[in-house]
């Protein structure tokens, strides 16, 4: 087997024993539906469960999860700077 | 050996700098529908005037059938590279064309400033700008914040090509978050688009509210503001910026906006992913939080110790609103030029250059030598320590957390510090020139690293009336401080070869070399006479089909003679006989 860059390997040194073949993991990305670009990261998850692999993506109610998340974390980190800098000037004018 | 550019690569870089100049063209709609909305006749025909000249451009340079499709290495950092600048030279049509600037060079300076998050302006007026040019001055700060390539990609020009990683790479970016570089385009997009929607939602209801604004201009101020402050651009309608609205409420909305901007986009798609945990483990989070406190720190105790602000709502109100801006890269101030220059003492301007020059995280709006670089220096710094203490056949690998767990190798501390070397020799080259030209070292030197961090912050001498020569100085540090500085260089050096290379074979170059005396040939090599005589009867170059210099017979002797034999295996062994550029790139010329 070539690797990536050039070099020789046997298979196992490649891919851990009981690892898919090249032709099965192919297989996998068709049964998945997905076009030639998404395959390089399709990996182990086309493998196992292909369509759960392809839905992983981020969904419309994560990103406003995390809106909300980076919103109160920013609140934090402006009444952490607020609070710090209050505390310094104090005991800088004392 | 400096690679020239062929007509391969040229074709190809051209070809696709006219897509991006197509769709500068097509998005000058956007402004010119506001302008005809707005009943703003002068600006509409500046718009449709700027549209028609950068599109017939644009269509005109795509025409040009690149060879192949896809981009080599090469052609996508230059195609970076250039497409920065003319992007900038074709987005300040308009403001030239508005009559606000002195020169075409000052708009082209507002553009590039707009493009790179700098937000400095060389605007000759002191009245509000039209609601149109504004808008388009907000445009360009979105489009610079999140990268004019990436903009390309997300729009699906560019998406399919094969290069597309360098592209990305070379405009600064470092965090490829999806399958493909133009998944990242998008959800960078998504979330500067809702944080710009949250934030202008907010502004406009301030300004209606407790500033008292009618709805429709409380929405354009409310859109600038939040555009800009998420964008980290810092411009604003007023010529005044931000001091204009003197609004307490609406400078902590601006506040969140802009450290919502510092921060990493690529890891707020990675906290959709893996949970908001993320957000605290990375390296670069953890490195913005410390410089922010000790930053704070020393603005505190400068600004206990300065009379002239003495009070603690001054304190708030100039220094920390301040301080969020110079660290996150906005360039908002509370502040007037002036009062930098001439009222706030050293240590205040000092504290604000030091928050400046870091500039927020990778993947973020913000300018700077970024977070993690720091990071990686202060790791490699510790690393170092630690292995000198260490038995000599011990091995120790130090990681890091940043997108998961990676580790420190020595290539990647030699590329960081060679990025914030670079980042501090362009601080003292400005800082130099500004003082050279007569002003504040003090002065000079926040200038200087303002407009390299992409900053904007101002100590007054950014001007209309200062010299052409720190204008200059200024253009090229925001360019290079966006793109940091390798893109730049790697295009410069590449077009300065492939001109070189054409000067040097040109026709009228050895039609003047071949009227040169035999005795003056001699005198610039440095021979006495009757000395490398076969020297001076050099035959010329000739470009073989890589495009390199091979070495051509001496004159009158025919290819495959004993002469020529000798000539080659003395040029095998190093000797002189040939003119031009060996293949090793040395100038066999002794």
């Amino acid at each position: 087997m070539t690797t990536r860059d050039g070099g020789g390997a046997e298979p196992s040194d490649a891919f851990p024993t009981g690892t898919p073949s090249t032709g099965q993991l192919a297989r996998g990305v068709r049964a998945a539906g997905m076009q030639p670009a998404d395959r390089a990261d399709a990996g182990a998850g086309a493998r196992r469960a292909p369509r759960r692999a392809r839905a992983r993506g981020v969904r419309p109610r994560d990103i406003a999860r995390v809106t909300l998340v980076i919103a109160c974390f920013m609140l934090l980190i402006l009444l952490a700077v607020f609070l710090l800098a209050f505390i310094a000037y104090l005991f800088a004018s004392s | 050996m400096w690679t020239r550019l062929r007509i391969e690569d040229v074709r190809s870089i051209v070809h696709y700098l006219g897509l991006f100049v197509v769709i500068v063209g097509v998005l000058m709609v956007v402004p010119l529908v506001v302008a005809l909305l707005s009943r703003e006749w002068n600006p509409a025909i500046w718009f449709a005037l700027s549209l028609g000249v950068t599109t017939s451009v644009g269509l005109a340079m795509s025409i040009v059938r690149p060879t192949e499709m896809g981009l080599t290495r090469k052609q996508a950092t230059i195609l970076t590279g250039l497409a920065w600048l003319v992007v900038a030279v074709f987005c300040a049509i308009p403001s030239y064309l508005s009559g606000n600037y002195l020169s075409y060079f000052d708009a082209l300076f507002n553009a590039a400033s707009s493009l790179t998050g700098t937000g400095m302006s060389l605007m000759n007026s002191f009245r509000p700008i039209p609601t149109s040019l504004s808008v388009w001055n907000s445009m360009m700060v979105i489009i610079g914040a999140q990268g004019i390539v990436l903009v390309a990609m997300g729009l699906g020009t560019i998406s399919n090509l094969s290069g597309t990683g360098t592209l990305f790479s070379a405009e600064g970016h470092s965090d490829k978050i999806g399958p493909q570089v133009a998944d990242t385009s998008r959800f960078v997009g998504i979330f500067m688009g809702i944080f710009i929607l949250v934030g202008t939602v907010a502004c406009t209801l301030i300004l209606i509210v407790s500033d008292g604004f009618t709805p429709g201009f409380a929405l354009l101020h409310g859109f600038t503001c939040a555009a800009n402050a998420v964008a980290t651009g810092g411009t604003t309608i007023m010529p005044t910026g931000v001091d204009y609205y003197r609004s307490t409420e609406l400078n902590l909305v601006l506040s969140l906006l802009e450290l919502t901007g510092t921060f990493s986009f690529a890891l707020y798609f990675y906290m959709a992913r893996k949970g908001p945990r993320e957000f605290l483990r990375d390296i670069e989070t953890r490195v913005i939080l410390c410089w922010m406190a000790v930053v704070t720190v020393v603005l505190s105790i400068a600004f206990a110790g300065d009379g002239r602000f003495g009070s603690l709502e001054i304190f708030f109100d100039k220094g920390l609103f301040n301080l969020i801006s110079a660290v996150t890269g906005t360039g908002y101030m509370t502040f007037t030029s002036s009062q930098i220059s001439s009222v706030a003492s050293s240590a205040v301007v000092f504290t604000l250059i030091l928050g400046m020059c870091m500039g927020g995280a990778t993947s973020s709006t913000a300018g700077g030598f970024k977070a993690i670089r720091m990071g990686l220096v202060v790791r490699s710094v510790v690393s170092e320590v630690r292995r000198t203490l260490m038995p000599a056949h011990a091995r120790e690998v130090d990681r890091f957390y940043h997108f998961g767990e990676q580790e420190l190798t020595p290539e990647m501390s030699r590329n960081v510090m060679l990025v914030i070397i670079l980042y501090l020799i362009s601080f003292a080259i400005g800082a130099v020139l500004g003082v050279a030209y007569g002003y504040d070292a003090v002065s000079a030197v926040l200038e200087s690293v303002s407009c390299t961090a992409n900053c904007g912050i101002s100590s007054g001498i950014v001007t209309p009336g200062m010299p052409m020569g720190l204008k200059v100085c200024y253009f090229i540090q925001m360019l290079a401080g966006r793109l940091e500085f390798i893109t730049l260089l790697t295009t410069l050096a590449s077009i300065g070869s492939s001109v070189g290379y054409a000067v040097e074979s040109s026709r009228l170059r050895r039609s003047i070399v071949g009227h040169v005396p035999v005795e003056i040939k001699r005198a610039w090599h440095g021979q006495r006479s009757g000395e490398g005589a076969r020297t001076l009867r050099q035959g010329h170059g000739r470009a073989d089909a890589a495009g390199e210099r091979v070495h051509a017979p001496a004159r009158g002797r025919r290819a495959g003679s004993p002469g020529a034999a000798a000539d080659r295996r003395q040029c095998a062994r190093g000797g002189i006989g040939f003119s031009g550029r060996t293949r090793g790139g040395g100038d066999d010329r002794r």
